[in-house]
């Protein structure tokens, strides 16, 4: 191999990248050959010129990526909420309704004992009204029950996110600790043999059946 | 004993990450941001668009997370997907050619030679390194930026470039010759 066609050798040396079985026989040439020691050196300082200076810079910003989902409310919390409070409303507006008519057809409260002429007795509204309030009452505790249901199914997603990686990072720990104690058998059954051995020496009686 | 995500290895984040741990993801964000900018900034030479490619590197590195079939080699993964972000930006820009920067001359005389006592720790031994690798073709100046930077293998830099080994040898061995007598000029 001439000078010239070393040159690639040379280089690969420098960049870490010469097998380990060509290292010994490039290094004779080197220390026989000026030219290439010299064309060696080069490289070797144009390469410290760049490591020297490629260094981590120092970023403006830093990147984060946030969760895909905050935790805390559910977007639909608030909306169901108002649902709640509308449909409440409105069980209300029915049941005014209901009594303002009856006062302004009789001028006065309707009254339980003396059922008015082609009327609604005061019993009769109060029967409608207790309907009212009872369907109001099934259709809140249907909504409650919804929502009750979608507050525990993202506290079950919270839980998860955060208990998984913390299993995992136990199971690691559990795996390590485990490999630890398999090095501590092997180390004490090693020390054991070795004790043995060195009593064997002093005393060749000893350790025999 | 606490185990943080620290100190966890680039393949077991990724396991993490893959099952939605955002967290997981964040600390291959923070281990490797600094390199991948740094890259950039040098591939590009231009500090100020580095920080745009260098999130849309980790966008796609968290979108194609599943893609990665070894986990054991998130990092010559990251360093590809950085070389088709940055070539993309390239072709956006009407950057890439054949001889885009080959011979370009550098303005003024370098005022750091080899052989003079290199002071490396002036200034201006930087901006000449960076007005050396500039002058070099990109394929040229990232070849050698994944050598002597990001230390990887030959055969790792031809995965990243997605070339023959050879071609990366040639590159790498071009570039510094090219360095090299840039330097001595």
């Amino acid at each position: 191999m001439s000078c010239p066609d070393r040159k690639a050798k040379l280089m690969d040396w420098v960049l870490g990248e010469l097998p380990a079985g060509e290292e010994a026989e490039i290094r004779r040439h080197v220390d026989e050959c000026a030219e290439c020691a010299q064309e060696l050196s080069r490289f070797q300082r144009v390469r410290d010129l760049l490591q020297a200076q490629l260094q981590d810079r120092e970023m403006p910003s830093h990147l984060v990526f946030l969760p895909a989902k905050a935790p805390g409310p559910r977007p639909g919390f608030l909306a169901q909420l108002w649902r709640t409070a509308a449909l409440a409303a409105v069980a209300a507006g029915v049941f005014l309704s209901i009594v303002l008519t009856g006062y302004a057809r009789w001028g006065r409260m309707p009254s339980a004992a003396a059922p008015s002429s082609g009327g609604l007795t005061r019993a009769q509204i109060e029967a409608i009204v207790d309907q009212h309030v009872r369907l109001q009452s099934v259709e809140q505790q249907k909504e409650f029950e919804q929502l009750r249901q979608n507050l525990a199914a993202d506290l079950r997603t919270e839980q998860a996110r955060v208990l998984v990686p913390l299993a995992a990072q136990l199971q690691y720990v559990q795996s390590a600790q485990s490999l630890i104690w398999q090095e501590t058998q092997k180390q004490n059954a090693l020390v054991e043999v070795v004790a043995r051995n060195a009593l064997q020496r002093e005393d060749p009686s000893r350790g025999r059946p | 004993m606490v185990v943080s995500f620290s100190d966890c290895t680039d393949a077991v984040l990724v396991r993490y990450a893959r099952t939605g741990s955002d967290e997981a993801f964040n600390a291959l964000v923070r281990r490797w941001e600094r390199k991948i900018y740094t890259h950039l900034a040098h591939l590009t030479a231009r500090p100020d668009e580095a920080l745009d490619l260098c999130q849309e590197v980790f966008i796609t590195a968290y979108t194609r997370l599943g893609q990665l079939r070894d986990p054991e080699r998130f990092r010559p993964w990251l360093f590809q997907i950085a070389h088709n972000t940055a070539y993309s930006h390239f072709r956006q820009r009407h950057e890439l050619g054949p001889d885009r920067n080959e011979g370009a001359q550098l303005s003024g005389p370098s005022t750091v030679r080899l052989g003079d006592g290199m002071l490396l720790e002036q200034p201006e031994t930087k901006l000449l390194v960076e007005k050396l690798l500039a002058a070099l073709a990109l394929e040229q100046r990232e070849a050698i930026l994944l050598k002597v930077y990001g230390g990887f293998k030959f055969e790792q830099i031809a995965e990243i470039q997605n070339c023959p080994l050879s071609t990366v040898k040639t590159r790498v061995y071009s570039g510094l010759e090219q360095l090299r007598r840039l330097l001595e000029k």
